[in-house]
């Protein structure tokens, strides 16, 4: 028989009573998560804190008094209270300055509901997370924080099949691409079957977009920056 | 000697306030003249010693005379040029018909002489006083001649006559004739200069705003100098940000029309190339070949010996010319700028029209400057009252719909679905979600964007990778490794252009992908967002012209796109996706 699950202890800081309050409700309606408290500003989200000792600490950025970042700044990164930012918009710059201040996620105040649980049990489980998807190490997450997790391989395609892929990421057509690659339009629809059969995608943008996050661009694509 | 210039001393046949005013001035001076010479032979019996009855009665015919014109010229509002001929004619007579009563070439009346040609030189200026001294010698000299003949008054007069003065006196009348009239001529145009600052001086001002005061301030120059168009450029000096008003002349418009443009960084050398502080050039074609000449000035005004400035190549197309002429200046350590005129065409000195315009635009620049000053603080005070409401927007509106939302939320999971209402709980949510997604989008453009090409493709990533977050919209954006070259004008619209489209992705689409490209091809930049969505309803590759005819695409994006001088092309595959491109032509290749 397993031991009954110990809730997460929760505190929400944010000036926005409403807000506070919707929030609660919400998070209230998981078993796993017990709001503590609530703080409406800086000050009290740093006493509570340390009174309360919460797993997580909920809290927005921009509010009277103490602000969301100095205290962050004040519990410094060595605290073992995971702080979750909630945030109306997530700017590169933020992100950076909420995780190097100890920020374990940086998520958006109007996320999806579920994603919003998820961050909370990803920074639980000593995980980083930014915007939609969970950062598997600080490291990481500061380098690129404005890059999804991409596992990156070959995932079975072929030198053909990868120089076609780096024409569709450039934008060209079939017949362009035959052209490049000095074969027939015929041959580009076969190539282009095949590569969707084996990343799984359905579409010639989607197989870019894929392409792009998982690292499937050959070596003259080596300059292109992308996001 | 310099004669009136064309423009700058244009005179009309509708005589001023001004002349009245010089009339006035005169018919005073004259009637004064008049009276003090009628009381001073009142008071010496001596004089006249012949012809007392004759005599007496021109002093006071002309004094009479001199009354009139008082009177008539206090209330005159305009004067006919046939009456101020009528008036000059009359004062060079007076001197001829006193001066033949009394002692003829050797009349101490010859004052009045003196008079006519300061009367000239007071209405005019250097040729009309001159002829006036001319026009006084004949007749000195034909009186003198009459009465040594004896064909007018007696032979007592002629026994007086006495060479030697009247050579003297003529002499004496055409070195007057000549220095008042420079004398003159000089303190008319500096004058005119001081009106010409002072109109366009008073045509500049915060209250029009900065476009207004260009137009007004370069159609007075334009009208000055008689040039058919004016381009002026300035350059903060710290930023580097450019910008050119070009003001044309045209058949139609009284006023020449102004249009404006931020420099890009690749042509700025079009307008700030090595040249003197002032130059004059134009191009004179004779029998065997055409000949560039120039005239420049230094920077103290001082002429230069072959002033030879380096005029682009791009500068010349841009503004063909046969005639050009430019003066640079700079404000503190904030600003330079060059005002070049196209065809200038002024009856005056090269190098005094080059001295004249500088003048002006040294004096009407600060005002022209703090006219800049001040639509920048109203811009700021703008973009900072944006930012308020943007900011309030979100503190207030965004947080209780957000916070509406996590209640609704909060409701649905909590209620049993017996009586269906999580749907409806469900449904409501979506149009919270929907109202701050909107709200979100109001925000943005509100807040003002400030980028500069060096930082443009960077900003254009943040932008994608911000709307991949915030949506979940898978989105990535490419770009080459570029040296971006925009003006930070341009850099914002392409910023803006990109922030709409991805809006309009989200809003109509429902892409999952959207990929986003900024590069450079064939001399052009270009912007590609790719989405693999609902797409237009057209299917194929729409030009601008094709959206326009059609009233089809996003209204907003064309708009600026036009604006910006750039192309776009909508291409369509109903629900399959479609792909928006703008290709801006760069201009520094």
């Amino acid at each position: 028989m397993s031991e009954p699950q110990v809730p997460i202890g929760i505190v929400i800081a944010d000036d926005h009573t409403l807000f506070r309050a919707g929030l609660r409700k919400l998070l209230e309606t998981e078993p796993d998560f017990e709001v503590l408290g609530e703080a409406r500003n800086g000050e009290e989200a740093l006493r509570l804190a340390r009174t309360l000792e919460p797993d997580v600490l909920l809290l927005d950025l921009a509010m009277p008094g103490v602000s969301g970042l100095e205290a962050l700044r004040e519990l410094g990164p060595t605290s073992k209270l995971r702080t979750l930012v909630l945030t109306a918009s997530i700017e590169t710059e933020q992100i950076v300055q909420a995780l190097q201040l100890g920020a374990r996620g940086v998520v958006l105040k109007d996320a999806a509901t579920e994603i919003l649980f998820k961050s909370i049990r990803a920074v639980m489980k000593g995980e980083y997370w930014v915007g939609r998807e969970k950062v598997s190490d600080l490291v990481e997450a500061l380098q690129t924080p404005t890059r999804p997790v991409a596992a990156t391989g070959r995932y079975g395609l072929t030198d053909r099949e990868l120089q076609v892929v780096a024409a569709i990421v450039e934008g060209l057509t079939n017949r362009e691409i035959a052209t490049k690659l000095a074969i027939s339009e015929q041959t580009v629809k076969h190539h282009l079957t095949s590569i969707f059969d084996k990343v799984g995608v359905s579409n010639r943008l989607e197989l870019a977009v894929f392409a792009v996050h998982h690292g499937l661009l050959g070596p003259s694509q080596a300059q292109v920056d992308s996001t | 000697m310099a004669s009136s210039p064309r423009h700058l001393f244009r005179t009309s046949d509708a005589l001023t306030s001004d002349v009245v005013r010089v009339e006035r001035v005169l018919a005073t001076g004259r009637a004064v003249l008049a009276i003090c010479s009628l009381v001073a032979i009142s008071i010496d019996p001596s004089q006249p010693a012949r012809y007392v009855v004759v005599a007496y009665s021109l002093f006071a015919l002309y004094a009479v005379h001199s009354l009139i014109l008082v009177a008539w010229l206090r209330d005159a509002k305009r004067l006919t040029v046939g009456a101020l001929r009528w008036i000059h004619g009359a004062d060079v007579v007076w001197p001829v018909l006193i001066t033949l009563f009394t002692e003829g070439s050797s009349s101490p009346f010859f004052l009045f002489f003196v008079f006519v040609v300061i009367a000239a030189a007071y209405r005019w200026g250097f040729r009309e006083t001159l002829a006036t001294a001319a026009v006084t010698v004949v007749l000195l000299l034909a009186e003198t001649a009459l009465v040594a003949t004896g064909r007018v008054a007696t032979e007592h007069l002629a026994d007086e006559i006495e060479p030697n003065r009247v050579v003297m006196r003529a002499t004496y009348l055409m070195l007057m004739g000549f220095l008042l009239g420079y004398l003159g001529e000089e303190e008319k145009r500096l004058r005119r200069e001081h009106d010409l600052v002072a109109r366009a001086t008073a045509r500049a001002g915060s209250q029009v705003g900065l476009w207004e005061t260009l137009r007004s301030v370069l159609s007075e120059v334009i009208r000055a100098f008689g040039a058919q168009g004016a381009v002026f450029a300035m350059e903060q000096m710290e930023s580097g940000r450019g910008f050119v008003w070009e003001a044309r002349t045209s058949p139609e418009e009284t006023d020449p029309g102004l249009s404006t443009f931020e420099l890009e960084p690749s042509e700025r050398g079009r307008y700030f190339f090595e040249a003197p502080a002032g130059f004059w050039r134009w191009r004179s074609s004779s029998d065997r070949a055409e000949m560039v000449q120039c005239i420049g000035i230094d920077e103290a005004g001082i002429r230069l010996r072959e002033p030879r400035p380096a005029i682009p190549a791009g500068f010349e197309a841009l503004y063909p010319h046969q005639s050009l002429m430019a003066v640079s200046f700079q404000f503190r350590e904030e600003w330079r700028g060059r005002l070049f005129l196209i065809e200038p065409e002024v009856a005056m000195p090269k190098d005094s029209a080059i001295r004249l315009l500088r003048t002006l635009v040294e004096q009407v620049a600060p005002t022209v400057y703090s006219v800049y000053l001040g639509s920048r603080l109203r811009a700021q005070a703008r973009a900072l009252e944006r930012s308020r409401v943007a900011a309030e927007i979100h503190d207030g509106a965004v947080q209780s719909l957000i916070a509406v939302e996590l209640e609704i939320e909060a409701l649905r999971r909590r209620m049993n679905d017996s009586l269906g209402a999580t749907e409806d709980l469900a449904r409501l949510k979506g149009l919270v979600r929907q109202e701050v997604l909107e709200l979100r989008d109001l925000m943005q453009n509100l807040r003002p964007v400030d980028v500069d090409s060096r930082e443009l493709p960077a900003y254009l990533k943040d932008t994608v990778e911000k709307f991949r977050r915030e949506t979940g919209i898978e989105a990535v954006f490419i770009s080459e490794p570029l040296d971006v070259c925009l003006s930070p004008g341009l850099c914002r619209e392409f910023a803006q252009i990109l922030r709409e489209a991805l809006v309009n992705v989200r809003k109509h689409s429902g892409a999952r992908n959207v990929l986003v490209r900024f590069g450079c091809e064939n001399g052009a930049y270009n912007l590609v967002v790719d989405d693999d969505g609902s797409g237009f309803p057209f299917s194929g590759s729409w030009s601008q012209n094709d959206l326009d005819a059609n009233r089809r695409g996003p209204a907003v994006i064309r708009e600026r796109v036009r604006a910006i001088g750039a192309e776009m092309r909508i291409e369509s595959n109903p629900g399959h996706g479609s792909r928006l491109e703008i290709k801006l032509p760069r201009k520094d290749v």
